[in-house]
């Protein structure tokens, strides 16, 4: 053998039996996680139930006890989980398209895709196997979310309002008072300005940030008594003056006063949404409840309080829920699994590992209200929570909203064109053309 | 006169070396640096001085924390498994192809070899879709057959095709020619002698593809979902939209993916490199 | 005199043996293409047939595709993300083609002198070029961070020069950090090939110059790059087919933004086909980039055969 056959040789067997220890040891680690909740070896053959979400098994105490409690009841069934990390609508989209053995039994859902999959096909309605008992327990709110053409498609896995979260460690250093119920768009801006820290013309910290998902901005525009659309969704109406109001401000927030960091300015301390806030540099952001997991893993000091005060309080419930894809192979065993994680016990495991509010009025709160406080201010903003606005065509109207908000956060367009133009084409998207 | 030119001369040489060096630190700096991030802590990487190569407190921590958070090691072996089979298989296809343009004569042999070079020229978004559409009926979505078997066909496989026939033709004829006078059928020819002496094109093809399947990106992408089938480039992609704490950890996963290759890079430099001048010819 | 019969093995009379050896070559050249071309029908040739279909349809993947006509083709003309993909796609040609061409031929005409540790200078140059383009990215996206942990704002603070700019974020400033971004991994990979051409330019053209005491600037201009036309015209290809080709950077960077900026016509074909699985409307895309392609390499081959006229 030549020296460099040799050498070639020699660094791939290295390697490979480097990785290979390393792969196995790493693969053969998931299935142990999954099979740690059950000791004992069921001598019966488990009936699977693959169940795909975009969270990740290993790292999701919420899912892991949804197993454990769902097992533990049906002894004769196993849920493996499987994780679409990244732009999950889309792929699991093309997963049901594709039919065969991929399609999963359960599928977890946002909201604003529900009505394109339902229209679409690729999600079953579910009314049959819901009795009156479970329809009545949800709210009402949350039921119109799952519904679509007057069917439901859908069983709540929770439910989300929005509060805002304060950083007390840089509340507490500026020596201001951390807001409570009832304060105003003006004391908000006051406050964000107060927050707000500049060095040698850059600044180290910044009072506000949104990441600028829909729903966040849909807060904003409802507080003004504004909307995306009309509420039978065939319109827009951002170009409305209340609409239009809400997106100045915003702007403004940005451009004029600055109290909030550009997306990749936020992005350095990390690529999650609530990473600036994370690292001290954010005093307050908009968030749900799954928020205070990533802050209360790294120690990070909060106080949650409502939102403040527009035209009228308000804000926004977005609804993630559990779904039967189209093509699932097992229909029978998939009903039980979703009605159980939308069960009140399926709903007190979300609660109590505060993925989410629950949907089922028969859930106890107590709990979750005495283990903080400011706990309470997530439960009351359900009382004037409006449900995020949903369509057909949200992918490609989300699409035409975010080209042109794009532009007016970076100031490359004025919140006048933009919203007019986005209202301009709303009619044909909305429907589908 | 002379002096002064010899001075002259000296100085521009300087000016010349001082340049050289001053474009290989840019080229290498940025991953010294972020090597040299990947071990700092987030206080450090925030609040330090980015320019403090070393960092202090030194955490390599980061690197299993980024290890554990996502299979790398997994990744790795995926990647090695993937772009192994690939490399062989084009090897094997393109030299056989290569042979036959050089040295045999048949019906279409011209119309073949353009229309194979102009696939070339084809961006390959163009294929894209079809072939996602292929997997899917073939039931090949998410799993190994879909990257194994696809990638095979690309403009690395034609890219080295082309080589090997620029090599074959610098073999001489009277070697194959007095092998078949004996009796020797194609094939032995081409496995007992051509392939042989066509070693050096040989590595080179192999490099090339061998590289490119390992940075090879969009196509596993789209077709692989399940965690423990992503290749590196992918897993690292997914790393970062997954495990977004902090730049130090995401930065020890990016130096984890790039190792490999820049083992390989400096064992066979001459490879790499040589291989191009040789062949005045690439295909990205 | 040796029979001609003796000199073939295993055959009997001169005709037959000649035919059969001529279809036996025929025979073995098709068995060696085989599994190349039938790979290709399968993963390149139909596909590229199938696009031109569906670029056709309109398909959602759930549904059956349906047939349109040019319907695909006529939305692209009034689509204004389509002009605005144009647009930046053409603001990337324009500018990287020249750009990685002049400095890959720079460094390449530097590295072929007569250099003390000419092989680690070649390998320190080419290596970005092995690296992915995924990795750079991520090492990038820092390099670019905004603010003053930044590796460039740093390197510029230290330089005097005052502020830190959010490349990735500015509209105005992203498509020229991706150029510089690109120029840097790319560079090594052309000067490589360049000195490849450099090397079939005989010594004696430039000894002969030598006593004809022409300056270096004359001998660079009427030497060295009219003979690495034949490299220039190739690599020139190559680069305008990478510049309309640029995907994971922006991918893994800029996601298109800010604002649309880096919006280039294969993210958009991206974009359409697996984030709003327009699949016909992506096919479209594909199929007038490839002919944009076409065209270009048409006009480079002709002006290239007027030049030599």
């Amino acid at each position: 053998m030549s020296k460099s056959t040799r050498k070639l040789t020699a660094v791939a067997i290295i390697l490979v039996l480097v990785f290979a220890m390393a792969g196995c040891s790493k693969a053969a680690e998931a299935p142990a996680a999954e099979t740690a909740a059950k000791p004992t070896e069921a001598p019966v053959e488990k009936t699977k139930v693959r169940v795909t979400s975009w969270w990740n098994y290993t790292d999701s105490k919420p899912l892991q006890q949804l197993k454990a409690g769902f097992e533990a009841k049906n002894a004769d069934y196993e849920l493996v989980f499987e994780q679409i990390p990244t732009q999950y609508a889309d792929k699991v989209l093309a997963v049901v398209a594709g039919g065969g053995d991929q399609v999963p039994d359960v599928m977890m859902l946002a909201m604003d895709r529900i009505p394109q999959f339902a229209k679409a096909g690729a999600i079953q309605p579910l009314d049959g196997l819901m009795n009156e008992e479970y329809k009545n327990s949800l709210y009402p709110v949350v039921f119109d979310a799952v519904k679509f053409d007057g069917k439901v498609y859908a069983a709540p896995r929770d439910i989300t309002s929005f509060v805002m979260f304060c950083n007390k460690k840089l509340f507490d250093e500026a020596k201001v008072a951390i807001p409570e119920e009832g304060w105003t768009w003006e004391d908000f801006l006051s406050i964000s300005k107060k927050l707000t820290k500049v060095e040698g013309g850059n600044a180290v910290q910044w009072g506000y940030y949104f990441p600028k998902y829909h729903d966040t901005v849909f807060t904003w525009l409802i507080q003004n008594g504004a909307a995306y659309t009309t509420p039978d969704g065939k319109e827009g109406t951002l170009s409305k003056p209340e609409g239009k109001a809400a997106l100045k401000f915003l702007q403004d927030l940005v451009l004029k006063h600055k109290v909030c960091p550009t997306e990749t300015e936020a992005k350095q301390f990390g690529t999650d949404s609530s990473a600036a806030f994370i690292a001290g540099k954010v005093a307050m952001q908009i968030g749900g409840l799954s928020m205070s997991v990533a802050l209360d893993k790294n120690n990070v000091d909060y106080m949650m309080v409502p939102l403040p005060k527009g035209a009228k309080q308000a804000s926004t419930a977005f609804v993630n829920a559990w779904t039967m894809p189209k093509g699932a192979k097992n229909a029978e065993a998939a009903w039980k699994v979703i009605e159980y994680f939308s069960s009140k016990e399926g709903q007190q495991i979300v609660l109590d590992t505060k993925m989410g509010l629950p949907a089922s009025k028969d859930v106890d709160v107590k709990g979750f209200l005495q283990q903080r406080p400011d706990n309470k201010s997530l439960t009351d903003a359900l009382a004037y929570s409006i449900p995020f606005q949903t369509f057909e065509n949200s992918a490609k109207y989300y699409d035409l909203v975010k080209n042109n908000l794009d532009l007016v956060w970076l100031g490359e367009k004025s919140v006048d064109a933009a919203a007019d133009e986005i209202d301009k084409n709303a009619k044909d998207v909305l429907s589908g053309k | 006169m002379i002096i002064l030119k010899n001075k002259e001369k000296k100085l521009r040489k300087l000016i010349l070396y001082i340049a050289l060096i001053l474009v290989s630190i840019t080229m290498i700096y940025p991953f010294i640096w972020a090597v040299s991030a990947s071990f700092k802590t987030i206080q450090q990487l925030f609040n330090g001085n980015p320019l403090d190569l070393v960092p202090d407190p030194a955490r390599p921590q980061n690197y299993s924390d980024a290890w554990n958070y996502v299979p790398f090691g997994r990744f790795l072996l995926n990647t090695m498994f993937v772009s192994g089979f690939v490399t062989i298989a084009q090897l094997i296809i393109g030299s056989m192809a290569g042979y036959a343009f050089a040295r045999l004569n048949f019906r279409g042999k011209n119309i073949i070899f353009m229309a194979l070079l102009g696939t070339m020229m084809v961006p390959g978004h163009v294929t894209l879709i079809p072939n996602y559409v292929l997997m899917r009926y073939l039931d090949w979505l998410n799993k190994y057959q879909a990257l194994l078997i696809p990638p095979v066909f690309n403009g690395i496989c034609v890219t080295g095709m082309f080589l090997m026939r620029q090599y074959f033709f610098s073999i001489p004829k009277e070697l194959e020619e007095a092998a078949i006078i004996d009796g020797c059928s194609r094939i032995k020819v081409f496995r007992k002698i051509i392939i042989p002496n066509a070693k050096p094109a040989l590595a080179t093809f192999a490099i090339i593809a061998f590289n490119a399947q390992w940075n090879a990106f969009l196509w596993p992408l789209i077709v692989i979902n399940d965690v423990n089938k992503m290749p590196v480039q992918v897993g690292l992609s997914y790393f970062r939209g997954v495990a977004s704490t902090n730049w130090g950890v995401l930065l020890a996963g990016t130096t984890i993916s790039i190792v490999p290759v820049i083992i390989v890079f400096l064992l066979f430099q001459k490879y790499f490199v040589k291989g191009m001048l040789t062949s005045g010819f690439g295909g990205k | 005199m040796v029979s001609p019969a003796k000199t073939y093995s295993g055959t009997s009379s001169k005709t037959k043996s000649r035919f059969s050896l001529a279809r036996q070559e025929e025979l073995t050249g098709w068995l060696f293409i085989a599994p190349m071309l039938i790979g290709f029908m399968f993963f390149s040739f139909g596909p590229i047939l199938a696009s031109l279909i569906l670029a056709f349809t309109d398909w959602n993947l759930l549904q059956a595709p349906k047939f349109v006509g040019f319907n695909n083709f006529a939305s692209m003309l009034d689509d204004q993300y389509f002009k605005q993909c144009m647009s930046n796609t053409l603001y990337f040609v324009v500018t990287m083609v020249p750009i990685i061409l002049t400095v890959s031929m720079g460094l390449a005409i530097i590295l072929n002198k007569d250099i003390k540790g000419k092989a680690f200078f070649r390998s320190a140059f080419y290596f970005p070029s092995v690296i992915s383009t995924v990795a750079i990215s991520m090492v990038w996206l820092w390099v670019f961070s905004p603010s003053n942990n930044g590796l460039l704002n740093t390197l510029l603070g230290k330089l005097g020069m005052a502020g830190s700019v959010d490349w990735l974020g500015n509209m105005g400033t992203v498509k020229p950090a991706m150029v510089a971004m690109r120029t840097w991994q790319s560079a090594g990979y052309y000067m490589v090939i360049f000195l490849a051409g450099l090397q079939t330019i005989p010594q004696e053209l430039y000894e002969v110059a030598d006593i004809d005491g022409a300056s270096r600037w004359r001998k660079l201009i009427n030497i060295t790059v009219p003979l690495l036309s034949p490299v220039t015209f190739f690599v020139t290809i190559m680069l305008m087919i990478a510049a309309f080709n640029i995907f994971e950077a922006i991918y893994i960077m800029t996601e298109g933004g800010p604002g649309g900026a880096t919006n280039t016509i294969m993210y958009y074909i991206y974009h359409n086909g697996f984030r709003l699985y327009s699949m016909g409307y992506a096919s479209a895309l594909a199929w007038v980039l490839f002919l944009i392609l076409v065209v270009l390499t048409a006009v480079q081959f002709k002006l290239r055969k007027d030049e030599a006229n």
